[in-house]
């Protein structure tokens, strides 16, 4: 899978988002706030392939969890993009 | 013709279309003279049609008058049209090369396609500047600006007139459409009237600083509450230009513009009757007494 080239993290007022606007009106503008380690798998993944294995092995080297709790956080994550059409 | 809008200088050209323009009085108290433009607004002085590999961005219907508008993306230009679907005439095109200070535009004999047509050109050559219309009514207490978003037919109108009735020295600024922008010095944000106010004719050269800004939603009761950053991103976002957020170019600028604001001037939301209470309960929470 891949991060869409159109989406952003965008910094608004302090914060790190991520906004998916609407093509037509009445469509629901959806904000997403980022926090620090969905920022760190972002920055690390943005702009290539990967897969749930990739976001596993991210989590192990930057923190001190084991393998099925950076499994269960990988794949947690990853469905949150996929529910929102940010990976294709 | 040179108007002042948000404190920006606009020239509009054009022989028939100003003939247009002016046999409204909207445009009248932003009309001003013996100054140099910043940015032109040329009618007739292309037809810009775009090729048809054109990459279409937005293409929605004009509230109310069976027109719709297009905005394209060609070339390294931007492009809108203004159109009838039902016979397909078009009634208006605009070309922008972003960067530049000239709007080039078609003539256009619909007045009210010319005038949402001359909005389109002010947008694309405001936000740049750090300077938007938001979609929204405002009133003004002693010198202070609140604004009420909302989707067309949720009450803003009806909710700045129940201030004007229950609450002294009040008036009102714009009724649709006037402009934000940020102060030289204090870089706090400001609005202004504009020549866009929908079905009320309120038109005023006039500038204040923002008290707060109160998105409606309709409710059996009523109830009030400050946004978060993100409730305000989703508060304040669809009542920027949206068909500008679907460009590159232009979406870097609104968001600035959003964060600026948002940073700067508390958001709420206010579900609300249209009755007294909602405007008492709204101007107390915002102006509350010392």
């Amino acid at each position: 899978m891949r991060i869409k080239d159109k989406c952003k993290i965008r910094q608004v007022a302090g914060e790190s988002v991520l906004m998916i606007v609407g093509r037509n009106p009445g469509d629901m503008t959806k904000v997403m706030a980022f926090n620090e380690t969905s920022l760190y798998l972002w920055d690390q993944l943005q702009g290539r392939d990967f897969e749930i294995a990739d976001v596993v092995t991210l989590l192990l080297q930057r923190f001190d969890i084991d393998e099925t709790t950076a499994l269960n956080d990988a794949t947690s994550w990853v469905q949150t993009l996929k529910d929102h059409s940010i990976v294709s | 013709m040179h108007l002042k809008i948000a404190d920006h200088i606009i020239s509009v050209e054009g022989d028939n279309e100003l003939r247009l323009l002016t046999s409204c009085r909207a445009f009248d108290p932003f009309v001003v003279s013996d100054v140099e433009e910043e940015w032109s607004v040329r009618f007739g002085c292309t037809h810009a049609t775009f090729p048809s590999q054109a990459e279409i961005l937005y293409d929605v219907e004009i509230e109310d008058t069976g027109n719709y508008c297009r905005f394209l993306y060609y070339d390294g230009r931007y492009g809108m049209e203004i159109y009838n679907r039902s016979n397909g005439h078009r009634q208006v095109s605009l070309s922008y090369l972003p960067g530049g200070r000239l709007v080039e535009a078609s003539s256009c004999e619909d007045f009210s396609s010319l005038r949402f047509a001359l909005w389109f050109a002010v947008c694309m050559l405001a936000v740049p500047s750090m300077v938007t219309f938001v979609h929204s009514s405002v009133v003004v207490y002693h010198g202070n600006a609140v604004l009420f978003l909302g989707e067309s037919g949720t009450g803003k109108s009806t909710h700045s007139r129940l201030w004007l009735k229950n609450i002294d020295d009040v008036h009102l600024l714009n009724d649709d459409c006037p402009a934000i922008a940020f102060d030289a010095h204090t870089s706090r944000p400001v609005v202004y009237g504009s020549p866009w106010s929908g079905k009320t004719q309120c038109y005023r050269q006039e500038r204040y600083d923002i008290a707060a800004i109160v998105r409606l939603s309709q409710s059996q009761t009523n109830a009030i509450r400050r946004l978060s950053v993100s409730q305000s991103i989703v508060a304040l976002q669809p009542s920027l230009p949206p068909a500008l957020f679907l460009s590159s170019y232009f979406d870097n600028y609104l968001y600035q513009i959003l964060s600026d604001i948002i940073s700067k001037v508390p958001l709420y939301h206010l579900q609300c009757l249209p009755d007294d209470d909602a405007a008492i309960l709204c101007f107390n929470t915002i102006f509350p007494r010392q």
